[in-house]
């Protein structure tokens, strides 16, 4: 039974193609990874609001830097804001939702640190340095302060980001090109045709 | 004892309404007899009910998230397929309210529908000729059993239900994967050519070719061609796809001779000794739990490989104790499916100005070399072919591939990314007595009906064609100047590519075989099994192809016969 699709040529591939993606894409597109009974039952989603506002205020603001309004519209104007607060409210486990709030209170310490404010109040150049800090987990600035290994939040917030972007009806629209009936296929179209990937 | 149920006028009941019970439907029907399907799933109407056609990725539920949760606790082994999701999930079984058992040393995967049409509705739609390459290898090499058929007894069988469910492809002149009567082939992109092209210059016995699929390439009378919209599995109201739905159940009722009862479980058959003949089916209606009987002139189980056996297994004959069909003590065993998720795949440069339009439910195809002509020495028997294809790298994937943030890489991911030529193989898993499908001593099902428990292991010969299939790959690859190329080559488990065949084998002898050389079961004349579970060897190809010629060969059989008063 198994073949094709229209993405990935086969599911062999396609299980192939997104493997070792982070857990959000990868649980959002893979069949069969991330079985929630790999993780002990301690762990697993609360089913409370588990963010403060503060933290979700650092988020949301991270997928607009992330994802900004260029020609086409910015991540919270797509709706990225209401997709983070589903995941991290009814769809994270605990020990994933764990490392995101680290690294937003992290961002937030190194507000105070840095420039002695909260990150959401800092300008929109301090906000990309910290975060660029936070990407690069710069040693020099011991950006984490908890030692090496503490990456991984900034991969989320990028991968909440883009897949809540991706998903959302701008991202499938206008970001992509939106074409759910081809009506035929060409194997030989060119790029410059349509210059951006298909949605559909 | 539970009392037949008084019925108009019934000839035949098909057990199963997927892709063999709905072609024994229509042939059946459609000869004049007077047919009713029993389905143990839901009904489903062919349209309405495909919920997740063509729904954009913002209306998706849970925000188009899997949720983890569910599926785990209610469909743990249907959720490893790639085609199970949201979109999806309502033609599934649960696998809560069904289970079954097998030994978690050896993982047995049983990835089944729960609705009418069964996995018509689900399954790739890759549609292949078997050869006598495959027909006589048993024979060749005093494996399993004789295939009781060969090739030309199933060539016009083929033609036949080709033309009706209508397969794309591209012939090829090769004895060992025949053409069909197909319809103009889906298109190769231009990646796929060049492939195609640098492994046939390397490999001269090697050759690339657009996938043989079920799908339309032009229109059938209530059947438009293929608009290109991708996951075929979500369902297709157009009918381009070839389901019982779309198509076979369709015949069947326009002869005014078919009814159909979806949510009833067959449990077992009764047999009668002295006449050699299946005198009841006992049923169970999965809503009230409400048991039924029934009786009918021909009784055809098209019920799965594993559904078929199962109820041949819970089948006694009374004076024995055991099945009524298993004199040979082949039932139940030498359960097959095909060597899966193992392949390899690599960047192949340039073309960057080229990305495909419309979204292909179709890849390549590379059929068969190894032992082609004789033992080409390289260490098993047998062989495989290799499914998978080329496109551009997408947004989900160049995230990681992409550092920073911000405008810069916002833009940056909307280029698709560099062309990927990937290949996977399906190979041919041999007949052992010890790989079996029975029932377990103590697990009921929640009707009381013994679970199915399975015992599946590979072989040495499945082993070696693995790494084999795997190093070739990434010759072939290496040919076609991929770089970054990277081979994978999973856990093997049972059933997962979803191909599971025997456990009611085909073979001349009774002592050997459940069935004869026309899917009739040795032990009762009335009764054929014409689903995966008759296959006598696996063979690389994709089956289903072959159990609905069978099935249409068996329907013809059966009707004769019945004319003639062989069948009591």
């Amino acid at each position: 039974m198994p073949a094709n699709n229209a993405d990935t040529p086969n599911s062999a591939d396609r299980r192939d193609l997104l493997k070792g993606l982070a857990i959000v894409l990868g649980a959002a597109i893979t069949p069969g990874c991330q079985r929630a009974a790999e993780v002990p039952v301690a762990q697993r989603i609360a089913g409370a609001a588990r963010w403060s506002a503060d933290q979700r205020a650092i988020a949301h603001r991270c997928a607009d830097l992330i994802m900004p309004a260029t020609d086409t519209p910015g991540a919270l104007a797509a709706g990225v804001g209401e997709f983070m607060d589903y995941v991290t409210s009814v769809w994270l486990q605990r020990s994933e939702l764990a490392e995101l709030l680290e690294g937003l209170d992290v961002l937030q310490q190194q507000g105070q640190r840095q420039y002695s404010k909260d990150f959401v109040r800092l300008d929109e150049a301090e906000q990309v340095h910290l975060l660029t800090q936070m990407e690069s987990a710069d040693s020099a600035v011991n950006f984490w302060g908890l030692g090496a290994g503490h990456s991984k939040a900034f991969e989320r917030l990028k991968e909440l980001t883009v897949v809540g972007y991706y998903f959302s009806e701008v991202g499938t629209k206008q970001e992509r090109r939106y074409v759910p009936m081809p009506g035929h296929y060409d194997g030989y179209y060119k790029l410059s045709e349509v210059g951006k990937q298909w949605s559909s | 004892m539970v009392e037949l149920t008084p019925m108009e006028h019934v000839d035949a009941i098909v057990v199963g309404s997927g892709i063999s019970g709905g072609w024994a439907a229509k042939e059946l029907a459609e000869k004049g007899l007077n047919v009713l399907m029993l389905e143990r799933g839901k009904p489903l109407t062919h349209g309405l009910d495909y919920k997740g056609e063509h729904q954009p990725p913002w209306q998706r539920p849970n925000m188009g998230m899997r949720p983890r949760e569910l599926y785990d606790q209610e469909y743990a082994v249907q959720s490893t397929s790639y085609a199970f999701d949201e979109t999806t999930r309502h033609f599934w079984n649960n696998d809560q309210e069904n289970p079954y058992d097998y030994n978690p040393d050896q993982p047995f995967h049983w990835l089944r529908a729960d609705v009418v049409g069964g996995r018509s509705l689900l399954w790739a739609r890759q549609s292949y000729r078997w050869s006598d390459l495959d027909f006589a290898a048993n024979k060749l090499e005093g494996v399993g059993v004789d295939w009781p058929i060969r090739y030309a007894d199933i060539a016009p069988w083929y033609s036949h239900v080709e033309r009706f469910i209508g397969v794309s492809g591209q012939g090829l002149g090769l004895s060992h994967l025949p053409d069909g009567e197909f319809q103009k082939p889906m298109q190769m992109n231009v990646v796929e050519d060049y492939v195609a092209k640098k492994i046939t210059q390397r490999f001269p016995d090697r050759v690339m070719t657009i996938g043989r699929t079920a799908t339309l390439t032009e229109p059938l009378p209530g059947r438009a061609a293929c608009h290109y919209c991708g996951p075929c599995h979500r369902g297709c109201t157009a009918g381009s796809y070839f389901s019982s739905l779309s198509s076979t159940l369709p015949a069947a009722r326009a002869t005014g001779n078919f009814s159909l009862r979806a949510n009833s479980l067959v449990e077992s058959l009764e047999y009668d000794r002295a006449a050699k003949r299946v005198s009841a089916v006992r049923i169970v209606d999965t809503q009230t739990g409400k048991r039924s009987r029934l009786s009918a002139k021909l009784i055809f189980l098209c019920a799965s490989t594993i559904g078929s056996t199962q109820i041949l297994l819970n089948s006694p004959d009374a004076e024995s104790g055991r099945s009524f069909a298993n004199a040979s003590d082949a039932l139940g065993r030498y359960m097959m499916d095909h060597t899966y998720q193992a392949g390899a795949r690599g960047i192949i440069p340039g073309f960057e100005e080229y990305y495909p339009y419309g979204y292909r439910p179709n890849g390549i195809y590379i059929p068969r070399f190894r032992n082609v002509n004789g033992d080409d020495g390289v260490g098993f028997t047998r062989g495989y072919g290799y499914q998978g294809g080329a496109n551009r790298i997408g947004w989900h994937e160049l995230i990681g591939r992409t550092p920073g943030f911000g405008a810069k890489f916002k833009n940056s991911l909307r280029t698709p990314g560099p062309w990927r030529m990937s290949l996977g193989g399906f190979g041919e898993i041999l007949p052992y007595a010890h790989n079996t499908l029975r029932l377990h001593k103590s697990k009921k099902d929640r009707f009381g009906i013994p679970q199915a428990t399975f015992q599946f292991e590979f072989g040495n010969n499945e082993r070696r064609h693995r790494e084999d299939l795997v190093e070739q790959a990434v010759a072939m690859l290496e040919a076609a100047g991929a770089t970054d190329i990277e081979s994978y080559s999973r856990p093997m488990v049972g059933g997962a590519a979803i191909h599971e065949m025997g456990t009611a084998r085909m073979g001349h002898d009774p002592n050997e075989a459940v069935l004869n050389a026309h899917n009739q079961v040795h032990a009762a004349s009335n009764l054929f099994v014409t689903d995966g579970a008759c296959m006598s060897s696996s063979s690389c190809v994709n089956p289903s192809l072959t159990y609905m010629a069978l099935t249409a060969r068996a329907a013809s059989y059966a009707v004769e016969q019945l004319q003639a008063g062989a069948i009591a």
